[in-house]
């Protein structure tokens, strides 16, 4: 079984890879596909190594999306430094190579972080979940008016938060193949590429130099992370941004405790997800929605597995996001940036017709626009996920 | 192009954009068919049906459900958000995304009528 799991951390990997580099593309649509030749596969293998296959995916992806987040769709931050993603801020000071080293070490803390706390997850998560699942709906509406009264401008915030919010219901409601790829991609991807060649950015030279861990940042990030990542599990429909900003503001952090911070909540997002899925019976990615397709039923032994699959395939993972984020380092001052983001901005046109045709066309080019106005008008683009947050918050309350 | 114009132009075509795909999903209204008339060219499209339940199992995450109409049968796969007591011989209505799965189809609930 040893070989059968080295290789399916393997090729999970190499999934992990694909998907975590090409912006906008999710772990859930390679694990769709995974899943929908999951029956020839189980002719040669178990549901377990296929699941094998889906933590390691899912892992590696949560590590390497970091590179198109700092790298691509950088704006130009003249004038609207506090709009400008603490990633693309270092960016734009030659410090991306510093901006990925701190995120992975977030992610990777992040696993062991989620190995720790299992034993405590497994025996409080049902009892904490009990308690609150009845005003899941009410905490996300609260923490979507928090969000929109920390901005100085509210009445904007308030605005993009609703129309991404009637936009996300209405794509959802369309009868459209994959409607997520076209409404995540343009609010998420494609904006902000535009926004990268409205502004002409010009990205400087990288720095690639040792970079000095700030322990303390590390420790408070991690604090943080532990309360509000076990808190985030719980709660549909938020992403690592929103529960990166509740983090920061019960601990202050600097840019570089935030970036750990971000890692670190995505990847234990998708570690207590497992945990979630034993303790819970709650499936809250689609990672973990096809491993219990394809398991039936999930043993505390079938944890212990995906938690030291997921602790491998970290170690694959932060090894291969510092080896990538140094070339992408130094070929990114090399290359036309204009003409990368372009060239990002026909694939992911070309995937979205493949995946959903035309009404998925229209839906990118008004998704886009709509991803535009944050950096336009200079709020965060975490309003951005009242698409996911108001859909789920009406489920919860009608 | 100036960002005020920019600015302009983005806010103008997503709030009409926004109605139109909200007109639009209001008018896809998803109808009823009947299970034996669903086929793999409607995969991965909303599709609504109306039965019984003939049985029903838990996985962890799922509800799996198996429906008869009239003529045919299907499993629907919900995701448990919400306790569900439904028993066998239960009318219910789904309306759901048809995928395909082992060579057979089936239907991911969106909303359930019982």
């Amino acid at each position: 079984m040893i070989i059968e799991i080295t290789i399916a951390v393997l090729v999970g990997v190499i999934g992990g890879i694909f998907s975590g580099l090409t912006p906008g593309i999710h772990t859930n649509l390679l694990v769709t596909l995974l899943f929908s030749i999951s029956p020839f596969l189980l002719a040669f293998t178990s549901p377990l190594i296929i699941s094998a296959l889906i933590v390691s995916m899912a892992i590696t992806h949560t590590f390497l999306n970091v590179l198109p987040a700092v790298y691509l769709g950088a704006p130009d931050s003249e004038g609207k430094i506090l709009s400008v993603l603490p990633g693309h801020r270092m960016l734009l000071q030659g410090k991306g190579y510093e901006a990925v080293t701190l995120t992975v070490l977030g992610s990777f803390l992040a696993i062991i972080l989620g190995i720790a706390l299992t034993p405590l997850l497994l025996k409080f998560l049902p009892a904490l979940y009990s308690s609150i699942k009845n005003y899941i709906g009410y905490l996300l509406v609260i923490i979507s008016i928090y969000m929109i009264f920390r901005e100085r401008k509210k009445f904007w915030a308030f605005f993009i938060f609703m129309l991404a919010g009637i936009f996300g219901m209405s794509v959802l409601n369309l009868n459209m193949k994959e409607p997520l790829f076209p409404l995540l991609s343009s609010l998420f991807g494609v904006a902000g590429l535009l926004i990268s060649l409205k502004d002409n950015v010009k990205i400087p030279q990288q720095l690639i130099t040792k970079i000095a861990i700030p322990k303390m940042e590390v420790v408070k990030a991690m604090s943080s992370a532990g309360i509000v990542g076990t808190f985030v599990s719980l709660m549909p429909g938020l992403g690592p941004a929103q529960a990166a900003i509740i983090g920061s503001q019960i601990i202050k952090l600097t840019d570089k405790g935030f970036l750990i911070l971000v890692g670190s909540l995505e990847t234990l997002g998708m570690v207590t997800s497992f945990i979630a899925i034993t303790s819970i019976n709650k499936a809250r990615n689609g990672a973990v929605v096809a491993i219990s397709r394809l398991m039936e039923t999930i043993t505390q032994k079938d944890l212990i597995i995906f938690l030291i699959v997921a602790f491998i395939t970290g170690l694959i993972a932060i090894f291969l996001s510092l080896k990538l984020a140094r070339i992408f380092s130094s070929l990114i001052t090399k290359i036309n940036y204009q003409k990368l983001c372009i060239a990002i901005i026909v694939l992911i046109i070309g995937m979205c017709f493949w995946l959903s045709s035309y009404l998925g066309i229209f839906v990118l080019i008004i998704g886009s626009f709509i991803g535009m106005l944050p950096s336009l008008v200079g709020i965060g683009k975490n309003h951005l996920m009242g698409c996911l947050l108001i859909p789920v918050i009406l489920f919860f309350l009608l | 192009m100036q960002d005020s114009k920019l600015f302009k132009t983005s806010l103008i075509i997503s709030v009409i954009g926004t109605f139109l795909i909200l007109l639009l999903s209001e008018y896809s209204e998803v109808e009823l068919t009947d299970i034996n008339d669903l086929g793999k060219k409607q995969i991965e499209t909303m599709v609504k049906i109306k039965g019984t339940v003939i049985s029903a199992r838990e996985t962890p995450g799922l509800y799996i459900l198996n429906i008869r109409d009239s003529a045919s049968t299907i499993p629907i796969i919900i995701f448990k958000e919400e306790t569900l007591n439904i028993e066998r011989g239960t009318q219910i209505e789904i309306t759901g995304k048809l995928t395909e799965y082992k060579n057979e189809l089936e239907i991911i609930a969106e909303e359930i009528i019982i």
